[in-house]
């Protein structure tokens, strides 16, 4: 063959060596598009990691730990029952802080409170709210109503430290469930409380002491109503528990009082 | 090399002459800064000359586009990497390559093999006509190899690399870097011959 391998190559080189051509317009976007997708992912994965993790970890803390206390009372809870409990109890919770409650109440509210626990739980961990449809008539409004209210204050202060669950929200709901328990709740512990309630309320306001901690789910339970009453500063002043002034959002620590 | 550290008299030639726009290093600089504008007047100064190497790697332009747009997102990430030793377009040059080649790698068209013709490979060409061929037919017959041989080729013939740093670059042996070499070379050159005997044939 005449031509040699370097002819050849010296062909191809000279002729294509200074090739050029002109990209299309949308090369250049192209580019850009994918600089500024990678520069966003760093940016942003590792807050979202952040954010994630201390989310379950939330989510973990308030799941597991009072589950451990409910294995023994849960069984007999209802579908409904427990909902308008919890809600009463709740609210009982946030305006009585200073109410002598074992006086008041049998054993039936340890279980009580434990059942809010369980349905609060449910709450803010999925920020669901069970719709009650399956049983009947005005309860099902005034406890809708009630857990809608419930459930957007307590999750939300206690991720922001901000929203202020006004005491003037709980005040009518008292009202309601009051008024109610003749006939729209047939079970027993919810009338007790109900009735129970405004008493303590009226005689015992400046009294100093408060629910007797007898399991953790009462502490749960009554850190939460801190939390709701104090525009959400996770805040445990009594001696009892040890919690002093922890907070969230704005991460101011607590001390005095 | 500090990348805030161009050398004095390139920039000081320059900046003697040509005040307003960047010169290359200072352009490197801003890039390295991650300045979109000076990224966009990089990409304008040297899209047109890699689009032609990326050309000779691929099957058609929008391939060769494909392969321009990933070899420069690695420019601009790896501009820190720069050293300063060589020249810098001979270094982006070097991204395209491997852009290319991974662009072939990652569709799973490397090195296939085609059957060869060995018939043709025996008639003989006449210096004087192929010195008549246009680099467009040129690219036409790069573009007819299988990627594999238009890969070899490229490398050895064109960019001048050795059988040794193309065995590293494209993953194989060097023995396999030279017998496809080879058989590129023979396929070119019973391409060159045909493409000649049509051009004789229009000619008269």
């Amino acid at each position: 063959m005449d031509m040699q391998d370097k002819e050849l190559d010296e062909l191809f080189r000279s002729k294509l060596d200074d090739l050029e051509a002109q990209p299309s317009a949308k090369v250049w976007p192209g580019i850009t598009a994918r600089l500024d997708a990678g520069k966003r992912r760093k940016s942003v994965a590792p807050f979202l990691n952040i954010a994630a993790s201390i989310l379950i970890l939330v989510a973990a803390g308030i799941l597991f730990i009072p589950k451990k206390e409910l294995t023994g009372v849960k069984p007999h809870a209802d579908r409904v029952k427990p909902k308008t409990i919890a809600q009463v109890e709740v609210v009982a919770a946030i305006d009585t802080r200073p109410s002598p409650v074992e006086a008041s109440r049998p054993v039936k509210t340890l279980e009580n409170k434990a059942q809010a626990l369980a349905v609060q739980d449910k709450k803010i961990n999925n920020t669901v709210i069970h719709k009650p449809a399956d049983t009947t008539a005005e309860i099902i409004t005034t406890v809708k109503t009630d857990n809608q209210t419930l459930v957007a204050a307590t999750p939300a202060t206690q991720h922001n430290t901000i929203a202020p669950l006004v005491p003037e929200d709980s005040k009518p709901l008292y009202v309601t469930t009051v008024d109610e328990p003749s006939h729209t709740i047939p079970a027993k512990p919810v009338a007790i409380v109900a009735t129970a309630l405004p008493n303590i309320k009226t005689d015992a306001a400046p009294v100093k002491t408060r629910h007797r901690i007898r399991n953790l789910g009462d502490l749960v339970n009554l850190v939460v109503a801190k939390v709701d009453k104090r525009n959400g500063k996770l805040i445990d002043e009594d001696g009892e528990s040890n919690i002093i002034g922890v907070n969230l959002g704005v991460l101011k620590l607590k001390k005095e009082e | 090399m500090q990348p805030s550290d161009p050398p004095f008299h390139l920039t000081n030639k320059y900046k003697m002459f040509l005040e307003q726009t960047y010169t290359t290093d200072e352009l490197i600089k801003r890039c390295r800064a991650r300045e979109r504008k000076a990224q966009e007047l990089l990409y304008k100064q040297y899209a047109s000359k890699m689009l032609g190497v990326c050309m000779r790697y691929a099957n058609d332009k929008m391939e060769a586009e494909d392969m321009l747009q990933n070899g420069f997102i690695k420019v601009f990430q790896k501009i820190d990497d720069y050293r300063g030793d060589g020249s810098f377009e001979g270094w982006i040059r070097r991204i395209m390559v491997h852009s290319s080649i991974e662009y072939y790698r990652k569709h799973n068209k490397m090195m296939q093999l085609v059957e060869l013709d060995e018939a043709g490979a025996e008639s003989s060409t006449n210096p004087l006509a192929t010195a008549k061929l246009e680099a467009a037919d040129l690219l036409v017959l790069i573009k007819n190899l299988a990627p594999g041989y238009r890969i070899i080729f490229n490398l050895y013939a064109i960019e001048g690399y050795s059988h040794k740093e193309i065995a590293e670059i494209a993953g194989i042996t060097e023995g396999a870097s030279k017998s496809q070499l080879s058989r590129a070379r023979s396929v070119l050159r019973e391409q060159i011959i045909k493409m000649e005997g049509k051009k004789y044939g229009y000619a008269g």
